[in-house]
C-alpha cells in the first residue's frame, strides 16, 4: 500500500513538473490542410502561420524559439489572433516580440482581452505613447473592426480583423460580407464569433483564446467551470456549411503556466482545392 | 440656456441638500487609466481648460463612429444624489454633439435598455447636468436603478472631423 501511495505520488509529481516545466516549451509547428477553392488559388505556394495566446512575460527560451520557426519558415503571411500579454502584465516584451517578427507579404493581428487589460497601454500595439502616431515599434498591421485587401498572383485576398468583444465589429463585418465575392480571412480572438457567421458565409476564420484548455478535460467540466468556448471550441478544425475555423491551441498559458497534452503551437496552413490530390 | 429632456445648464440646477461625490477630477495622470481607452480618441492630461482643481481631461476626437470616453463609476450608489454634471469647454466657434449613455446593467446593454441623451457644446464652457430621476432607458422607459450604476460614456456618433473638447469635475450633486 505504501509503495503504491508512494508510486502515484511520484507519478504526480513527475506529470506536474513535466507539465510546468518541459511541455510549455516544446512548441511545435502543426500542419493544418483547409479544402476551400478560392483560398486555395489565392493563397497557393504561400507559407501561411498563425500564432496566438503568446502571454508574454519576458522575451524567454520559448519566445526565442517561436520567433527562430517563423524565421525558419520565412513565411509569406503571418497571422496574430491576440492576447500577446499577460493579464494586467507589461507591454515592452510583446512589443519587442512583435518587431522581430517578419514575413514576406506581411503580418497583420487582432487584440485579445489580454490586450486589453489596460485598456491605456493597449494603444501601444498601434501607435507612439501618448500620440496618435502610428507607432514605429513593429510592422504588424493590426486591424481593429477594419480589413485590408492584398494582391497574390492567384488573386485578392481580404483580411479582416473583428474588434474584440465588439457588436459593432461584428456588424461591419457582415456589412462587408454581403458586398464581397474576395477570398476572405477573418481574424479573431475568440473562437465564440463562429455562430455569428451564417452557414452560408464564405469564410475561414482564425481563433485562439482556449489555448486547447491547456489540460484534457471532458466538455462537462469545461462545463462547471463556465468555460463556453472550451465545451463548443476547445481546438482545432470547425466546419459548418461553408464557413470556417480553425482555433489554435496557442503558444503561451494563463492562469497556471501548466500544459500537459496540449503542446504549444505555430499553426502552418496549407490551402488545397477540392480537385487537388491529398499526399 | 439650453434646455434638452434631461439636460440643463448649471445656472438652472437644483441644489441638492446631500454633500457632492467627486467621481472624476483629473487631478493626476493615474485618473487615465480609470478610462477606457480605444481606437479613435486620445486621452491626455490638461493644465490650461480646468474648471475644477488644476486639471482637465483633454479628450481629442477623431473621425470613427463612436470616438469618446467611458468609465465606471467608484460611486456605484446614485440614489441620494439629486444630479449628475460635468464640465466640458469647447475650444472651437463650431458646435460640438456629443451623447450621455449611462448603464444599469453589467452587461452592455442595447440602446433601447439603457439611458442616452444626446446635446450640443457650444464655443466655451459649458456644465451639463442630468436629474437622477430623470434618469429612464430610451425605449424600455423603465427607470435606471440608481443603487446600481455601471459605467458611464461621453462621446460623439458619426465623427467626420477631428475635434478636441476639454471635460472635468465629473460629479454627483
Amino acid at each position: 500500500m505504501k509503495f503504491l501511495f508512494l508510486g502515484g505520488s511520484g507519478a504526480l509529481l513527475s506529470l506536474l513538473l513535466y507539465g510546468f516545466c518541459v511541455e510549455p516549451y516544446r512548441v511545435e509547428v502543426t500542419e493544418v490542410v483547409i479544402r476551400d477553392a478560392e483560398l486555395s488559388r489565392v493563397l497557393q505556394g504561400k507559407v501561411v502561420l498563425h500564432l496566438s495566446d503568446l502571454h508574454i512575460r519576458a522575451m524567454g527560451r520559448r519566445e526565442r524559439k517561436v520567433l527562430d520557426i517563423v524565421e525558419r519558415t520565412s513565411p509569406d503571411f503571418v497571422f496574430l489572433t491576440g492576447d500577446y500579454v499577460k493579464w494586467n502584465g507589461e507591454y515592452d516584451a510583446a512589443l519587442e516580440f512583435l518587431s522581430k517578427l517578419r514575413a514576406e507579404t506581411g503580418v497583420w493581428g487582432v487584440l485579445g482581452d489580454a490586450d486589453f487589460a489596460n485598456s491605456r497601454k493597449s494603444c501601444l500595439f498601434c501607435h507612439e505613447p501618448g500620440s496618435a502616431k502610428p507607432t514605429r515599434k513593429h510592422s504588424v498591421r493590426f486591424l481593429m473592426a477594419s480589413f485590408e485587401t492584398v494582391e497574390t498572383p492567384g488573386g485578392r485576398l481580404r483580411i479582416a480583423g473583428l474588434d474584440f468583444g465588439s457588436e459593432e465589429s461584428l456588424a461591419f463585418l457582415r456589412e462587408a460580407l454581403d458586398h464581397s465575392q474576395e477570398a476572405t480571412i477573418v481574424l479573431a480572438h475568440s473562437p465564440l464569433v463562429f455562430d455569428r457567421f451564417r452557414k452560408e458565409d464564405d469564410v475561414f476564420v482564425l481563433a485562439g483564446d482556449t489555448h486547447g484548455g491547456q489540460i484534457p478535460l471532458p466538455s462537462r467540466l469545461w462545463a462547471l467551470l463556465d468555460c463556453e468556448k472550451c465545451v463548443r471550441y476547445e481546438r482545432g478544425l470547425f466546419v459548418d456549411g461553408r464557413k470556417k475555423m480553425y482555433v489554435t491551441r496557442g503558444v503561451g498559458t494563463s492562469n497556471l503556466p501548466l500544459r500537459i497534452g496540449r503542446r504549444p503551437e505555430i499553426v502552418r496552413y496549407r490551402f488545397e482545392g477540392p480537385g487537388d490530390a491529398t499526399p | 440656456m439650453l434646455l434638452l429632456p434631461g439636460f440643463f445648464m448649471a445656472a438652472g440646477c437644483r441644489v441638492s441638500s446631500e454633500p457632492g461625490v467627486v467621481l472624476l477630477d483629473f487631478e493626476s495622470d493615474g485618473e487615465l487609466d480609470r478610462l477606457h481607452w480605444k481606437c479613435g480618441t486620445l486621452f491626455s492630461m490638461d493644465a490650461g481648460h480646468a474648471v475644477c482643481g488644476e486639471g482637465a481631461l483633454k479628450m481629442e476626437l477623431y473621425p470613427s463612429s463612436y470616438p469618446g470616453m467611458s468609465f465606471v463609476p467608484q460611486e456605484r450608489d446614485w440614489s441620494s444624489c439629486g444630479k449628475f454634471c460635468f464640465d466640458a469647454v469647447n475650444p472651437s466657434p463650431k458646435a460640438l454633439r456629443l451623447t450621455v449613455r449611462i448603464d444599469d446593467l453589467r452587461e452592455s446593454p442595447d440602446y433601447p435598455d439603457r439611458y442616452n441623451q444626446s446635446f450640443s457644446l457650444d464655443a466655451g464652457r459649458s456644465t451639463v447636468c442630468v436629474f437622477t430621476e430623470e434618469l429612464v432607458t430610451s425605449g424600455t422607459g423603465r427607470r435606471l436603478d440608481l443603487e446600481g450604476i455601471q459605467r458611464v460614456f461621453v462621446f460623439a456618433a458619426g465623427l467626420e472631423e477631428r475635434r478636441t473638447v476639454y471635460l472635468d469635475c465629473f460629479r454627483l450633486e
